[in-house]
């Protein structure tokens, strides 16, 4: 079981993003660069208010090429859609706590590029909610999401 | 003669990710097909949209050369769209439309007298094209049971403004 943001942690997402035959399924065709950036909130232990932590994605044909943590931010431009998300609610998703819908419609993950290829994929979001909640196996060494009740 | 630039807004600092989607997706169309801006720009009046599972409503109102997006229900509507998130998905992917989503108890659609085509007019702006792929693997049954169903939708289409007003 591997602990939230570790380097295992992501390599084990990737494995099951690319395992997953319903990604392909549902994923846009051809290659795009996708930024999320984790926004540390003040309720999240494992990251302190108004740091960040940066992750790029990058998929191909429904596969996920490439999935790593960045330490600088990267210029906007060189991406197709970018996510920011509070902290609490990245790992809440992870937990399978948080609808990413329900956050995306509400505003707390902000979302920007182009949405006419998200609306067109928008079930694709269930699939990698389905994912991050169900069949990762996540450890929380600080605590585990909702905080304040552990 | 080219059409005119249609400028879209969020107004009064909507802050919805729903009012970004609209607002970002609306742009980046209007930006991209001349026909799109020429219909947007002959559209007059406001419509809800209400994602009822995650409670979330946006206003959109058009003005001819700008659309504006508001957060919640900004009175007096010409038209209101209601239903699960997924529904209203499938409105915008092209899938489904309005008054048969309506008939089937799947969306609430509401229009005034004064515009009672008001929704369908919405709807065919915002509404992507059919995939190609699907498009072209549909048999003929099919297109010929859409012609059917939307004659019924127009025929309807009146009186559902009428009763739901």
């Amino acid at each position: 079981m591997a602990a939230i943001y570790t380097t295992q942690w992501y390599e084990e997402l990737k494995e099951l993003l690319n395992g997953n035959p319903e990604v392909e399924r549902n994923a846009p065709r051809g290659k795009y660069r996708v930024l999320a950036e984790i926004l540390g909130d003040g309720s999240s232990p494992y990251l302190k208010e108004g740091e960040q932590r940066f992750f790029t994605v990058d998929l191909t044909d429904g596969r996920c090429t490439e999935y790593q943590e960045v330490t600088e931010a990267p210029p906007r431009k060189a991406f197709d859609f970018i996510f920011e998300v509070p902290a609490s609610i990245f790992e809440g998703i992870a937990a399978g706590l948080v609808d990413p819908v329900n956050a995306g419609l509400k505003g707390t993950i902000k979302i920007t590029g182009d949405m006419r290829i998200l609306i067109r994929h928008a079930d694709l979001v269930n699939v990698l909610y389905d994912i991050y909640a169900r069949e990762v196996d996540t450890s929380w060494p600080s605590g585990r999401p909702p905080y304040g009740q552990n | 003669m080219a059409a005119p630039a249609v400028r879209v807004r969020l107004a009064d600092g909507a802050r919805s990710g729903l009012a970004s989607m609209v607002q970002q997706f609306l742009e980046q169309d209007l930006t991209d097909f001349e026909g799109k801006r020429r219909r947007a720009s002959r559209l007059r009046g406001k419509l809800a949209m209400t994602a009822v599972d995650h409670e979330v409503t946006v206003t959109l109102e058009f003005a001819g050369d700008q659309i504006s997006i508001w957060d919640g229900e900004r009175a007096p509507l010409d038209a209101s769209i209601a239903g699960p998130y997924r529904s209203l998905v499938g409105l915008l992917q092209g899938e489904s439309h309005p008054l048969v989503e309506h008939l089937r108890g799947r969306l609430r659609v509401r229009s005034s007298l004064r515009k009672p085509f008001f929704p369908l007019r919405v709807h065919g702006l915002m509404k992507l094209p059919p995939v190609e792929r699907e498009a072209r693997a549909r048999p003929l049954w099919a297109y010929a049971a859409a012609a059917g169903l939307a004659a019924a939708a127009i025929s309807g289409a009146v009186a559902a403004a009428l009763l739901l007003t």
